[in-house]
C-alpha cells in the first residue's frame, strides 16, 4: 500500500462520517404542523405541553417539551411513530400511516434543504 | 493455466483479432456477471449495500490499464445482471448502471493520472466513493435531496470505503501472486 491509498480512505471515511453528523444535525425548528383527516393543528415548539388529538382510527397523544416533539401514545399497530421518539430538527417529521397523521416540523424558513414529496 | 491465458489476453488486448476481443469481453462480462450475482444473494445490513464483488474484475481491468475493456464489461454486465435478477431497466437497475459507470469513470481517470503514487487500493475506494456519489445523486433526482438522503449516501460512502478496500486489496494481492508466478 502506499501512503496515498490510506491518505484516500482517511478522506472519503472523514467525508463519510461528517456527512452522518451533518445529516443528524440542522436548525432547530420553531412549530409543528400536525395533518390528520380530522383537521390541521399548529403548535409553537417553545411552549411544553401535552394534547390529545383524533386521527384515522383513534386518539393519539403528542407531547412536547424542550422545543421537541413525539408521539407518547398511538393506537396503530406497529408503533413505529411512537418508536421515532423526540424530533426537533427543521424538516423533520413524524409520520403514522395506520392513523393517517403527519407531524412536520416547520422552522423560520433557511432550514429545509429541499422537502421530497 | 487458463487464468494465465487470460490475463495474457487482457494484456494482450489491442493485438486480438477481433473474434478472440469478443470471446474476451463476453466472457469477463459473464465473469462479473455470476460475480455480481452472487453478491446480491449474500446478506446485506442495508438493503443496496453491496459488497461489489463484481468490481474485482473492474479493478483488476482498471489496473492492467484496459480502460475500454473495463468500461464495456461494467455496462454489459449490468444488462447481464438485471436479466439474472428481474431488475432490468428498473429503478434499481438505474441505480447499478450509474453507479458502475460513474466508478469506472473514476477509477480510470485516477489509474491515468497517478498509479505511481496510488495501489490498487486507493483506486478501488476512490471507485466505490464515486459510485455511492452516482446513487445518491439518481435517488435524490428522483425523490428530492435532503437529510434522510445524505445520511444514506454517508452511510453508502462509509461501507463504500471498506468494501472497496478489501476489494483493491484483493485485486492487488492477486497481481503480485501473478507476477511472481
Amino acid at each position: 500500500m502506499k501512503a496515498l491509498d490510506w491518505i484516500s480512505l482517511a478522506l472519503i471515511v472523514m467525508a463519510g462520517a461528517a456527512g452522518i453528523v451533518y445529516s443528524l444535525g440542522g436548525p432547530k425548528g420553531s412549530s409543528v404542523t400536525i395533518s390528520t383527516p380530522k383537521g390541521t393543528y399548529t403548535y409553537s415548539l417553545s411552549v411544553n405541553r401535552t394534547v390529545e388529538l383524533p386521527g384515522e382510527i383513534g386518539n393519539f397523544v403528542m407531547e412536547i417539551a424542550g422545543g421537541k416533539v413525539r408521539i407518547e401514545k398511538s393506537p396503530c399497530i406497529h408503533q413505529i411513530c411512537v418508536r421515532k421518539g423526540w424530533c426537533s430538527i427543521t424538516g423533520d417529521s413524524i409520520i403514522c400511516i395506520p392513523n393517517k397523521v403527519i407531524i412536520k416540523i416547520d422552522g423560520g424558513g433557511n432550514g429545509v434543504d429541499a422537502i421530497s414529496e | 493455466m487458463a487464468s494465465t491465458q487470460l490475463a495474457n489476453d487482457i494484456r494482450g488486448y489491442g493485438e486480438l483479432p477481433p473474434e478472440r476481443k469478443l470471446y474476451l469481453i463476453a466472457f469477463l462480462t459473464a465473469l462479473s456477471g455470476i460475480l455480481a450475482v452472487a453478491d446480491s444473494f449474500l446478506p446485506k445490513p442495508i438493503p443496496f449495500a453491496k459488497l461489489g464483488l463484481a468490481n474485482l474484475v473492474t479493478v483488476y481491468l482498471i489496473a492492467e490499464k484496459r480502460y475500454s475493456l473495463a468500461f464495456q464489461t461494467a455496462f454489459y454486465r449490468t444488462i447481464a445482471a438485471g436479466f439474472v435478477l428481474g431488475t432490468f431497466l428498473s429503478y434499481t437497475y438505474l441505480l447499478s448502471l450509474s453507479s458502475s459507470l460513474a466508478s469506472v469513470g473514476m477509477m480510470a481517470l485516477l489509474s491515468r493520472a497517478g498509479e505511481k503514487r496510488m495501489s490498487e487500493a486507493g483506486i478501488s475506494v476512490w471507485g466505490s466513493f464515486a459510485s455511492a456519489i452516482a446513487q445518491g445523486a439518481v435517488v435524490g433526482i428522483f425523490y428530492g435531496f435532503d437529510r434522510g438522503l445524505l445520511m444514506m449516501v454517508s452511510i453508502f460512502v462509509l461501507i463504500g470505503a471498506a468494501t472497496g478496500f478489501l476489494i483493491g486489496a484483493g485485486v492487488r494481492h492477486y497481481r503480485r501472486a501473478e507476477t511472481v508466478q
